[in-house]
């Protein structure tokens, strides 16, 4: 079992002190990048001053355009790492992880994304507790499971709609050969990668332990697909099982 | 009847000291694979291989279990090697003073045959399962009624529970064996599925389905967990299935010292279950998530605990030690001892036994040549 060096990338589109407590959580098992928002600097420095971390700028403060540059920040400044992780700023990774990441990226060396449970876990007020509520995206992850189909199906993720990135392991080659988030989606950009990682041959296959807890926050900063009508949900999706097939970031008209 | 004579047992004793003597071991004719059935039969094999002359006894004229056919190589004849199998059925069977006579707990009427038979070999209860030793008996009955004043039993814990309800009994301990030929780990702890294997409870599965609805409703997050039903599983097959899966669930309330975890431990198969009383003597809380027997609650708790535990990647490493170390108990080598050492011992107390019997036969001979 070796040891994987791992980029964590934590996107922050608001202010929100929850993103120390997701830096704590890495501490020393990998790099973490925070991306964030000019307008946000200023507080986050002031914040975060005492966290072993590299803090990115960008002119833009949509999800996608916050990660994508973060993933440019390890092509050019830390190319050698094993896996490039993405992790939201409300969540915290277990405390186990590290290991989980050697143990499979060991054995599995050929599979060119791991992507380990996700559990939404509550936080009680004044404990840091997390109890665990929930898995995400079990059901797309069940077979997978089972070892049914062994990496991820095609035909099986354009029945599933939705895919969990956040927290994936992903091998950075990945994103040279196959392209970043499309920044035009306004929701399931993550849906339309996977579609389109997969498409290209490119292996994802379920770690059955957790990586990370994906906590229930008030001000979670993945809730906007929610708030919105299902038939602009379907839209989106329907977007994103048209879009895979084309490498460039088109507009799209909803 | 003809007297017995002190010459007569100077022969039992040296037959018995030279090893020319038999072991009979009476099996029931069960068609289905049975986890006792197999013990004996891997008993008497240990008992041939290692100088002992030990024989299984059926009921039917002909009569084999087709299924241990996948456990021991068959000879030309279709004979299993080194487990000779004879007939109650046939009517001869030839049974000396130097003979000993093994009949499970379950049956007491083979038990009664035989004292009223007068049988003149030495009688021993070969008590595998706690549970049927009552169950099978009157009330007020015990072994000793039948004559029998020895039992051998497969676990400590089932033998503390025998000597409670009939300390009048002489006690002795074999080891069982499981074979780390057939049950071992993957290749890569990383090849286990996120499945549950079990075996159903023994009330045609109803308590074993209750803790898995249970389980489901307690957990609805874990509905992405399987349930591998064990039944009418060839070994090899069951093996395989043991192997990869990353839980077993032991439904058994009434082992005698349940088998089924050793096989799971052996597989790095982490269990979550009962212990059935029985399976005290290895199964605890160092090497399993164990609950009290029967309490259907407790044991979805128990199994959702262990599912979130091994999500965490936070199996202790004890936990993995003691499973290994639980199995050293049931290996090939402990088997061999345990069997060739009571065997010995069984040997030497009937030697003691029948040279007592010979000092009160010469006694009493001497007494009427006097009286004469």
């Amino acid at each position: 079992m070796t040891s994987k060096k791992v980029a964590y990338i934590i996107p922050l589109h608001k202010k929100s002190d929850l993103v120390f407590r997701a830096m704590d959580s890495i501490g020393d098992n990998g790099i973490v990048i925070v991306s964030i928002p000019e307008s946000l600097e200023k507080w986050f420095n002031k914040g975060g001053k005492n966290y072993n971390s590299v803090v990115i700028t960008n002119d833009k403060t949509s999800y996608p355009s916050l990660v994508n540059a973060g993933i440019k920040y390890v092509k050019e400044s830390v190319p050698d790492v094993d896996y490039v992780s993405i992790l939201e700023y409300d969540d915290v990774l277990t405390p186990n992880s590290s290991s989980i990441v050697n143990k499979y990226g060991s054995d599995w060396e050929s599979i060119d994304i791991l992507a380990p449970l996700a559990c939404v876990v509550k936080y009680n007020d004044g404990d840091d507790k997390p109890i665990l509520v929930g898995i995400t995206n079990e059901a797309a992850m069940a077979p997978q499971l089972a070892e049914e189909f062994g990496v991820f199906d095609f035909n099986m993720m354009l029945r599933t709609n939705f895919i969990f990135v956040n927290g994936c392991y992903i091998k950075p080659k990945v994103f040279e050969d196959y392209g970043v988030f499309k920044e035009n989606f306004e929701m399931f950009y993550d849906y339309e990668w996977t579609l389109r990682m997969v498409y290209n041959g490119v292996s994802i296959k379920t770690v059955p332990m957790a990586t990370h807890f994906h906590a229930l926050t008030e001000d979670g900063a993945f809730e906007s697909h929610r708030k919105v009508s299902k038939d602009i949900v379907d839209k989106w999706l329907g977007a994103a099982r048209r879009e895979y097939f084309f490498d460039e970031d088109r507009a799209i008209k909803i | 009847m003809a007297k017995i004579t002190p010459k007569d047992l100077d022969n039992v004793i040296e037959l018995l000291e030279n090893g020319k003597y038999r072991c009979y071991f009476f099996v029931p004719d069960f068609d289905k694979e049975s986890g006792g059935v197999k013990l004996v039969y891997d008993h008497v094999r240990c008992m041939n291989k290692n100088g002992f002359n030990a024989i299984v006894i059926h009921e039917k004229e002909g009569y084999k279990p087709k299924w241990l056919e996948q456990y021991y190589p068959v000879d030309e004849d279709g004979n299993f090697e080194n487990i000779p199998i004879v007939y109650l059925g046939s009517g001869n069977l030839p049974i000396s003073m130097e003979d000993f006579f093994f009949i499970p707990e379950g049956f007491p009427n083979i038990m009664e045959n035989l004292a009223n038979q007068n049988a003149p070999c030495k009688r021993v209860v070969f008590c595998q399962n706690w549970y049927y030793v009552l169950n099978a008996l009157q009330a007020g009955q015990f072994w000793n009624s039948f004559g029998i004043s020895d039992c051998m039993s497969v676990s400590n814990v089932q033998t503390e529970y025998l000597k409670m309800i009939m300390p009048q009994i002489n006690y002795k301990q074999v080891y069982g064996q499981i074979s780390s030929e057939v049950f071992y780990p993957p290749e890569k702890m990383t090849d286990k599925k996120m499945q549950v294997a079990f075996i159903p409870s023994r009330d045609g599965g109803l308590k074993s389905y209750n803790v898995i609805k249970t389980f489901y409703a307690m957990f609805p997050h874990f509905r992405f967990i399987q349930f591998a039903e064990v039944r009418n599983l060839p070994r090899d097959d069951y093996a395989r299935l043991l192997r990869e899966s990353a839980f077993f669930i032991h439904f058994d309330e009434f082992s005698s010292w349940g088998t089924a975890p050793i096989e799971a431990f052996l597989s790095k198969t982490l269990v979550a279950g009962w212990d059935g009383f029985g399976g005290r003597e290895y199964m605890n809380t160092d090497n399993m998530w164990v609950v009290p027997n029967g309490d259907i609650l407790r044991l979805a708790m128990a199994l959702g605990n262990m599912i979130e535990t091994f999500m965490m990647d936070d199996i202790r490493p004890e936990t993995w030690t003691a499973m290994e170390t639980a199995c050293e108990n049931y290996s090939e080598t402990s088997e061999k001892d345990s069997i060739i050492r009571t065997h010995n011992e069984y040997r030497q107390e009937r030697i003691e036994e029948i040279m007592r019997i010979r000092e009160l036969v010469e006694r009493a001979n001497k007494e009427s040549t006097n009286d004469e």
